[in-house]
């Protein structure tokens, strides 16, 4: 049995984040999956699905709620999950490391940042590139080209094993993803 | 079973409205630790109505406002209950009785859980979790052993697992009180605490993979066991060796207790030597006077006396346990229980019946087989208690003198080995029997034994511990073995002589001494005590024994201070002299020494058999639900003790 457990997303309560095996699938954009998992997405009750290396990013219609829908969506995603050939995932290398990006500066990556009194943001420049951006405190600080670096680089290395570095300007940072996957 | 809460000072009453926590989770995931570390010395006990399963709770400040109340629940590994006290959880987190009928009314329903998850033992404690979700109480996770964790190389991300948990996640170390501090204000805030957006699946197959996949997702490393424990093991759990160590490690302590104690005996000995001094001196109503320095001195006095030994008992227990000795003792022990068809768990019982038989009665309840629970019921009042203690002291120290010795050990100190072995040794045997005769076997469920690593006990917790029986045992002498010595007091001294009639006996009136033993040879309880010589002629009691014996139901130190208070009106000097120098007063024995040897003998069998505590019998008929078992162990063990201490005497005539 496929391995999984949701986890909630910290700004977006119509999203989950489903943690599945890295691997299973490849990263992009959901266009249509097997079984009972499909047929949510065919009626609306899931508006999107996003895949990442080690998640599959499922968005609730706005007007359901997960405490309703959830364990039923499990199930579907859980028998979906047996069947990884027979999903249509579109590459989406940009939005797929703007998603992840954002995910961890709202996370624990953020919290540190915003501890040293700074601030972030992210943006998604051109189809497969983002571009993250320091401000706040962090703006004058001679250290904070190492501190996104080292903090924000190694968590996303770990989500997105294929990670390059394009671009670094003082405070400013283009990343894409390596291969894009397709 | 009338009011729930006897015993428990009214707790709920006086609780209502606060907000309620429960602690939840496995046994030794450091529970007690965190229950006590928040809510202080401020803790009751009582029971679960219609169970005897004792029910903790106290009340903590989370904040400058707010008061919370805390509750104990029984360790647990699931919700699907084996045992009584696995069905206590179960009952109390049933949210969907609330309040149903009068008996649910009863059982405070909690209104947020804090669940404890020991990080070694990660992957054994998240299906709990998964359970406890379904209850759908607010769930804040406590995490303990984080340090235990690092110092044997596991891992593990705690902001990722409270992402997975979707819950929050607070690591507390025992010991360390910043963890308690971040737990308080979290608790303050429990009408926030976050939910996990999906609830955990509840298929056992489905909670499978779910576990692996949080477990993955916080970079979970399991702990690898501890080199310095698994070298310490590899010796101490050998089946031969192992046993060794064992019995020898029990062999030295009960030489410290003679060469230790001792010393700090004679201090408390001397200390009531002076309280009787100064009531001879000052105190000249003749009846307060003899009160005073009979049953006060002499008799709860000589209790007292033991206070050294009991101290030294529970320190040792303490520090076996705090080490992560004990633990090893009951899987050694666990081999040779399951020879006769008992598990580990009944082991477990047994070895709390060293301190007490009632808490070993009431550990039978983590037993999942009510056969099991029998048979170890009727072992464990043969365990060598703590109320014994005095008992044997004052024989085996009357039997022998301060410089005896066996080889280069102390012959005190050698024959109380014996003595606990004994005991020991017929418990198992005894609850082997019941096993054969109530069961035709059937599956042994499982059973987790922790082995937690060896450590450095912690002063704190020892001293708690040591406290907390020191404590009771006071409470026992100023209450139950108190109100006995006293009324013994006036059993002894009733009815009052007219001194015409002691003139007529030949007393000398003029000695005080002389009075009081003419009025005690002549007192109701003398009367009982020879009606019931009968019996016990054949051991070689006469009726001060019998009295001893008697008023011994009440609790087994009575003994002691039944003898004492005999003394004491014999020779209120030297009470303890007068006991060795007691003679058999009247009978075909007339003129023998009362406490010669083979007396002795059948005395010391006779208690490590008899079930001389009526606590025993009531805790015995509550756990088992009616009045049979109780009288099948009184009965047993009765007979067993007679012709025991019979064949003790007639041994040790022959030999001696």
């Amino acid at each position: 049995m496929i391995a999984l457990h949701a986890e909630r997303v910290a700004a977006d309560p119509q999203a989950v984040r489903w943690v599945v095996p890295a691997g299973v699938l490849p990263a992009g954009r959901i266009h249509s999956a097997p079984g009972l998992l499909g047929e949510l997405f065919a009626d609306g009750s899931l508006s999107a699905g996003l895949v990442e290396s080690t998640a599959v990013w499922l968005w609730l219609r706005d007007d359901l709620l997960w405490a309703a829908h959830g364990t039923a969506v499990q199930a579907a995603l859980r028998d979906a999950l047996d069947a990884p050939n027979n999903w249509t995932v579109e590459p989406a290398p940009g939005e797929v490391l703007a998603r992840v990006t954002t995910d961890l500066l709202d996370g624990s990556v953020g919290d540190f940042i915003r501890s040293h009194g700074g601030s972030v943001s992210v943006q998604q420049v051109g189809p497969d590139r983002v571009s993250v951006q320091l401000g706040g405190a962090c703006e004058h600080c001679p250290a904070a080209g190492q501190t996104l670096r080292s903090k924000l680089m190694d968590e996303l290395r770990r989500r997105c094993p294929d990670l390059a570095e394009v671009d670094r300007d003082g405070t400013a940072l283009t990343l894409a993803l390596g291969s894009g996957p397709g | 079973m009338g009011h729930a809460h006897h015993g428990g000072g009214g707790s709920t009453t006086a609780n209502i409205g606060l907000k309620r926590f429960a602690v939840v989770g496995s046994p030794n995931s450091g529970k007690t630790t965190l229950f006590n570390a928040l809510t202080g010395l401020h803790a009751k006990t009582g029971n679960y109505p219609g169970v005897t399963v004792a029910r903790f709770e106290g009340r903590m400040r989370v904040d400058e406002r707010d008061t919370v109340v805390v509750e104990d629940l029984p360790g647990t590994y699931s919700l699907d209950p084996i045992s009584p006290d696995e069905q206590i959880v179960v009952d109390v987190l049933d949210t969907d009785h609330r309040g149903a009928d009068q008996h649910r009314a009863t059982v405070d329903v909690p209104d947020a859980l804090l669940v404890l998850l020991n990080a070694t033992t990660l992957r054994r404690s998240l299906g709990l979790i998964a359970q406890l979700h379904q209850t759908g109480l607010p769930i804040c996770v406590v995490l303990t052993f984080t340090d235990d964790l690092a110092r044997r190389q596991g891992r593990l991300d705690v902001p990722a697992l409270t992402r997975a948990l979707g819950v929050p996640v607070v690591p507390v170390v025992a010991g360390h009180r910043d963890g308690v501090a971040d737990l308080r204000h979290v608790m303050a805030e429990s009408d926030t605490w976050s939910t996990p957006v999906v609830a955990p699946p509840t298929d056992p197959a489905e909670v499978t993979a779910w576990i692996e996949s949080v477990l993955a997702s916080c970079d979970y490393q399991v702990p690898e066991v501890d080199h310095r424990t698994r070298r310490i093991d590899a010796v101490v759990l050998h089946p031969a060796i192992g046993t060794a160590i064992f019995l020898l490690a029990m062999f030295l302590f009960f030489q410290t207790i003679f060469t230790v104690a001792a010393p700090l005996q004679g201090y408390v000995e001397a200390g009531f030597g002076w309280l009787g001094e100064l009531v001879a001196e000052h105190i000249h109503i003749p009846w307060l006077s003899a009160f005073l320095s009979q049953a006060v001195i002499g008799g709860v006095g000589s209790v007292l006396v033991f206070l050294p030994q009991i101290v030294l008992l529970f320190v040792l227990i303490a520090v076996l346990e705090g080490t992560g000795y004990l633990a090893r003792a009951a899987f050694l022990m666990d081999r040779v229980m399951a020879r006769a068809g008992l598990e580990g768990r009944a082991f477990v019982a047994l070895l709390s019946s060293v301190a007490c038989a009632i808490p070993g009665i009431m550990a039978t309840r983590s037993l999942p087989s009510a056969k099991d629970r029998l048979a170890t019921m009727m072992g464990a009042p043969l365990m060598t208690c703590s109320a014994r203690l005095p008992v044997y002291i004052l024989l085996v120290s009357i039997l022998l003198p301060a410089g005896s010795r066996i080889g280069p050990f102390s012959g005190r100190g050698v024959v109380m080995f014996a003595l606990y072995l004994m005991g020991a040794v017929s418990a198992m045997l005894v609850a082997a029997v019941f096993k054969k005769f109530t069961s035709r076997g059937g599956p042994v469920l499982p059973f987790y034994m922790e082995m937690p690593p060896y450590q450095v006990p912690r002063l704190k917790n020892v001293a708690a511990e040591v406290w907390a029986a020191v404590s009771a045992f006071l409470r026992k002498v100023t209450s139950i073995i108190m109100t006995t010595t006293v009324v013994l007091w006036v059993l002894l001294n009733l009815p009052l002589r007219g001194e015409a009639e002691m003139m007529a006996a030949g007393v000398d009136t003029g000695s005080d001494t002389a009075v009081a033993a003419y009025v005690i040879d002549h007192s109701y309880a003398a009367s009982v005590g020879k009606a019931v010589e009968p019996v016990f002629a054949p051991l070689g009691f006469d009726w001060r024994i019998n009295i001893g014996i008697l008023s011994s139901l009440a609790a087994r130190e009575v003994f002691v201070a039944t003898l004492g208070q005999v003394a004491a009106a014999e020779n209120p000097e030297e009470p303890a002299a007068a006991l060795t120098e007691m003679r058999v007063q009247d009978g075909p024995q007339a003129g023998r020494l009362l406490f010669d040897a083979p007396t002795i003998a059948a005395l010391l069998v006779f208690f490590m058999y008899a079930l001389q505590c009526m606590s025993t019998v009531g805790v015995m008929r509550r756990e088992s639900g009616s009045w049979k078992w109780p009288a099948i162990a009184f009965g047993y063990m009765f007979v067993l003790a007679w012709v025991l201490a019979l064949a003790a005497r007639t041994a040790v005539a022959a030999l001696w």
